[in-house]
């Protein structure tokens, strides 16, 4: 081909434009540290970059969603630990109440602080999380969720439970609903209550009593009246007649799968009921042992009627403290899984970080060894201009 | 001696004018266009003498001027190719780069917009963590605006571009005309003509206008040259040149149409128009623009509608079932302005799975209707009559006619392109976030079985009787009656479906246990709501539930990008042709200095060899004259 001199000028500035071209390319990866700074860079890479950051940003969101979780949960433990400890506290003045040697003045001192440990235990049940919002109302976050009324506490939350997701799959409850905290605690064993007829006048005491056999109970409330201190007859709901027998002194009384034990000798006319197992609030159980101790005992009849209400008492509030545990044990496991749950996320963030990086970071090593040679070709291409340029035949004439 | 006088002179003129030939050339070594010339010498014919000829000396037989045609039209059509792959990756890269931010980008903005939601999720009492909400809602539709934004400048460029292409190719097409006028007027080439800088100046010319739009040329016996675009429609002939204009869209007057101005009705050519920075604009608007604007659109209108369904599921803190958030406009029909009868079209979007991001033409036949699809022209089959009874429906649209359509007439249905630029944020008010579920469910205290009540989920929230409190209660372990009424067989985890809630009971309820839904009232910390929204938005949405609100933006990118990368790949090949195409052209053409340079030397040496023989004349003469003098 004949070269003419803009040949020579148009070749040079054709490989100048694509040599600066290139070098430009080069720089801007160099300068963001990035391999796909456009989507036409790597149309595929650029599409996968978004959908990593994306994932990364979700992951972010359960991870903090996650750490929200914890903290509110961690809140309830601690309100609940609290709360046992007041329950385990009035277990202990509960029996120090019901100790025989002690006087009228003396079983008020010790509901006194009973009472205390009442308000203690309500104010804890109303109590607000870190945002001023009641943790214990369920969604209703902003009504108070327990009020004492004349009937005794009631609940004016609902059964609302929150979830926050920890993963795309995963939800975790944060928080529980007073009901089922403080209320849905089942009386007596859990299977039936025990309990005297406050118009008993004679001796008997309820010692324990045990399902021996819940299958065999069938649900219905049942009454053990004394026909005189050593005959009794047991008689369901509608008056039928279900055993009878002869009592001696802490010897059980079993039926239907039930013994209950008793203690000291009844009046005739004396009755004792046992009833299926219901929900009782802990208020009440704590009211109730209040009560009994506030009641003076003057008689056998009220002596009686005082152990009885104490000993009852007590088994109640084992169930509550037993369901306290329960769900501060289950609060511990939701914990548990939320913590499984962050280092799940951790690894798979680090794995999307490995991913995103290799997809859009630049190999610096490469890039730099890359623009030196770019560099070294311009230059190169400059400097062959600049010869060839000289070479001009007018020179010679 | 006069012979040979004669013979000097011829060989001094001759070289003169080839000397003024090469200095000609070393003047114009840098002028653009420019073809180099050289003068053609012949002998003159030469006289008898006796029984052999003698030669008369040197005559300048014609000034030749150098390039070569066909390597003129390579390099046309190399210019129309390369200028066309240029400035459609030009255009792309804008596109490009306004999907590029990584901050800023429609998959960030989208992924911040639901992480905004969980944050209500969290905590949907918070007032500070709805307001976020509402700043990122705000935020991801302005989002949408100014892409959409961002969509009209770029379409607003290339229109000024094409109306300057547009009135850059008349001048260029008068110039040419006018150049044939000036090669007819200047004689035959018998004559030596035409002018070699008016030859120079008309494949300038048309190298100018192939740089504009892709050009065929005839060259005519009388020397003019033809110039014709798109499918044979004429530029110039002979001494005419036609006129291009730009009209506005027959729906749309931001998508202009380009038509050709002649005697009878003008020619609508811009489906023809192909090549050159006109022809890559146009390519540009139709492959890439057109389908960017309509895929945004549609993700905005996924968006809105993901959003606003399952909004409308929920409770917000007033207790008032949630309201639209998003608003985005409703699709539309517009009639062409050449429609003759009187019929009209509403079009609306009935099922996103089935969506396409494109527009429609809704053309009558004079027999019926026929779907095409915007982009690509494809002919899309419709069901229905296209009555509001029996609508036409195809591709996830639904299409009512009414009144009586004249054969030809077209409609233009804005299904998805309207709506990002539209996309709103109805409500500031933070409190209207339905973050929460409008019933909720519970199990009495009482209950003396283990059985347990789900939370609850809406399956119709128009029931007039949502909100209606319902009382389940169980008659023995396997019966459960609503409200005292009926008898159910109760199959643990079961769903249980009243007044548009859906429950299930799981456990063994005992008799006599009852389970309660009621209206949520109060209900500020329930996020159930909130996150249903927040799973709806991650969910499949287009394709028929395989395409998230993500996945489509990220198809959108990669489309962008691989267009982008395409044209940028054909802009450099095409590069690498026009180069190669004009070095090669201007080998033939151009001016080698060095070249001249030695012509130059040499023309000196003949020239002064010439006048040598005249001086030999001269000295000749002059000795016959000495000579006859002596005598």
């Amino acid at each position: 081909m004949r070269v003419t001199d803009n040949v020579l000028r148009m070749a040079f500035l054709s490989a100048l434009t694509q040599a600066q071209q290139r070098i430009a390319d080069t720089q801007n990866q160099v300068a963001t540290g990035r391999r796909v700074n456009l989507p036409s860079d790597d149309p595929f890479a650029a599409a996968r970059i978004g959908e990593l950051d994306a994932s990364l940003s979700r992951l972010e969101q359960y991870r903090s969603n996650g750490g929200l979780a914890v903290t509110r949960l961690g809140l309830e433990e601690e309100t609940l630990v609290s709360v046992i400890d007041n329950l385990q506290r009035v277990r202990e003045l509960a029996v120090q109440g019901n100790n025989a040697t002690l006087g009228d003045a003396d079983r008020a001192a010790v509901a006194t602080e009973m009472r205390q440990r009442l308000d203690s235990v309500l104010a804890l049940a109303n109590a607000s999380d870190q945002n001023g919002h009641y943790m214990f109302s369920g969604y209703s976050e902003s009504t108070l969720p327990f009020a004492p009324g004349p009937g005794g506490v009631s609940y004016n939350g609902d059964e609302g439970q929150r979830h926050l997701q920890l993963s795309d799959e995963r939800l975790v409850a944060t928080n529980d609903a007073g009901s089922e905290v403080f209320q849905r605690i089942p009386n007596g064993n859990g299977t039936f209550v025990v309990r005297a007829a406050p118009s008993n006048t004679g001796a008997g005491v309820l010692g324990p009593a045990s399902a021996t056999d819940p299958s065999a109970f069938v649900p219905d409330t049942y009454a053990i009246n004394f026909l005189s201190p050593a005959d009794y007859e047991i008689r369901d709901s509608g008056g039928g007649l279900v055993a009878s027998g002869t009592y001696a002194d802490g010897q059980a009384i079993a039926f239907l799968g039930v013994e209950v034990v008793l203690t000291g000798v009844p009046a005739a006319g004396d009755s004792f009921s046992v009833a299926p197992s219901s929900s009782q609030d802990v208020f009440a159980t704590l009211q109730a042992f209040i009560d009994a101790l506030e009641r003076p005992v003057t008689d056998q009849a009220s002596r009686s009627l005082l152990h009885n209400d104490m000993g009852q008492g007590l088994v109640d509030i084992d169930q509550a403290v037993s369901h306290m545990i329960d769900v501060r044990a289950e609060i511990g496991a939701r914990i548990r899984a939320i913590e499984q749950e962050a280092a799940l996320i951790d690894g798979f963030s680090l794995q999307l970080t490995e991913s995103l990086s290799e997809l859009r970071d630049l190999d610096y090593a490469e890039a730099l060894s890359l623009l030196t040679s770019q560099l070294f070709g311009l230059e190169a291409a400059q400097q062959t201009f600049a010869r060839t340029q000289g070479l001009s035949l007018f020179r010679y004439l | 001696m006069a012979d040979i006088l004669k013979i000097g002179l011829s060989a001094l003129l001759s070289h003169q004018r080839a000397l003024a030939a090469t200095s000609n050339n070393i003047a114009n070594a840098n002028t653009p266009g420019y073809s180099r010339q050289r003068v053609e010498l012949a002998e003159r014919s030469s006289e008898r003498l006796g029984s052999s000829f003698v030669g008369t000396g040197v005559d300048v037989e014609f000034v030749r001027r150098i390039t070569d045609d066909i390597l003129a039209g390579q390099l046309r059509n190399a210019a129309t190719e390369f200028h066309r792959s240029d400035v459609f990756s030009e255009l792309a890269s804008v596109l490009d780069n306004l999907l590029a931010d990584q901050q800023t980008g429609l998959s960030p903005t989208l992924q911040s917009f639901v992480n905004a939601m969980q944050q209500v999720a969290d905590d949907p009492g918070s007032q500070s963590s709805r307001q976020v909400f509402l700043s990122e809602a705000r935020n991801l539709a302005s989002r949408f605006n100014s892409l959409s934004g961002r969509l009209d400048e770029v379409s607003a460029e290339l229109n000024a571009r094409i109306r300057a292409s547009v009135t850059e190719i008349n001048s260029l097409g008068a110039g040419i005309a006018d150049l044939n006028r000036q090669i007819l007027a200047s004689g035959t080439p018998s004559d030596g003509a035409p002018p070699p800088e008016l030859l120079d100046q008309r494949d300038r010319l048309l190298e100018s206008l192939s740089q504009l739009i892709g050009v065929d040329t005839v060259e005519q016996s009388d020397g003019t040259v033809g110039v014709f675009i798109g499918t044979g429609q004429v530029l110039v002939l002979g001494t005419e040149s036609a006129s291009l204009a730009v009209r506005p869209g027959s729906f749309d007057p931001e998508q202009p149409n380009i038509v050709l101005e002649g005697a009878g009705p003008d020619v609508n050519v811009t489906e023809f128009l192909s090549g050159g920075s006109l022809g890559g604009g146009l390519d540009f608007r139709r492959e890439l623009l057109t389908s960017a604007r309509a895929n945004i659109g549609m993700i905005a209108l996924g968006l809105a509608q993901a959003f606003n369904t399952e909004h409308a599921n929920g409770m917000d803190l007033l207790g008032n079932l949630g309201g639209d958030l998003f608003a985005v406009p409703a699709p539309r029909a517009l009639a062409a302005a050449t429609n003759a009868g009187s019929s009209s079209v509403t079009v609306s979007v009935t099922d996103l799975g089935a969506l396409q991001p494109n527009d429609y033409q809704l053309v009558f036949d004079g027999s019926g209707y026929s779907l095409f699809r915007g982009n690509t022209g494809t002919a899309v089959a419709m069901t229905g009559s296209g009555t509001a009874v029996d609508p036409f429906l195809a591709e996830g649209i639904s299409i009512v006619v009414a009144g009586a359509p004249a054969t030809g007439d077209q409609f233009l249905l804005r299904t998805v392109s309207e709506v990002s630029s539209g996309l709103s944020v109805l409500f500031s008010d933070p409190a209207r976030i339905a973050a929460a579920a409008p019933t909720r469910t519970r199990g009495a205290l009482a209950n003396v079985g283990n059985g347990a009540v789900s939370a609850g989920q809406i399956i119709d929230v128009t029931d007039p009787g949502l909100l209606a409190t319902a009382t389940i209660e169980f008659v023995d372990a396997t019966t459960y009656s609503v409200n005292g009424a009926g008898s159910f067989a109760y199959t643990p985890g079961a769903d249980i479906d009243i007044n548009g809630t859906r429950i299930q009971i799981t456990g063994s309820p005992a008799a006599g246990d009852q389970f309660v839904i009621e209206a949520n009232a109060g209900g500020i910390g329930d996020n159930r709501n909130a996150l249903a929204i927040a799973a709806s938005l991650a969910a499949g949405i287009f394709n028929a539930g395989v395409t998230t609100l993500q996945g489509a933006a990220s198809n959108l990118v990669t489309e962008v990008g691989a267009a982008t990368a395409e044209s940028q790949n054909r802009r450099d090949a095409q590069r690498l042709l026009f180069d190669q195409a004009e070095q090669k052209l201007e080998s033939v053409r151009g001016v080698n200095l060095d070249e001249e340079a030695a012509d130059l030397v040499r023309l000196e040496q003949l020239y002064q060899a010439a006048a040598q023989t005249v001086a030999v004349a001269d000295s000749l003469f002059s000795t016959l004259l000495s000579a006859l003098g002596r005598q």
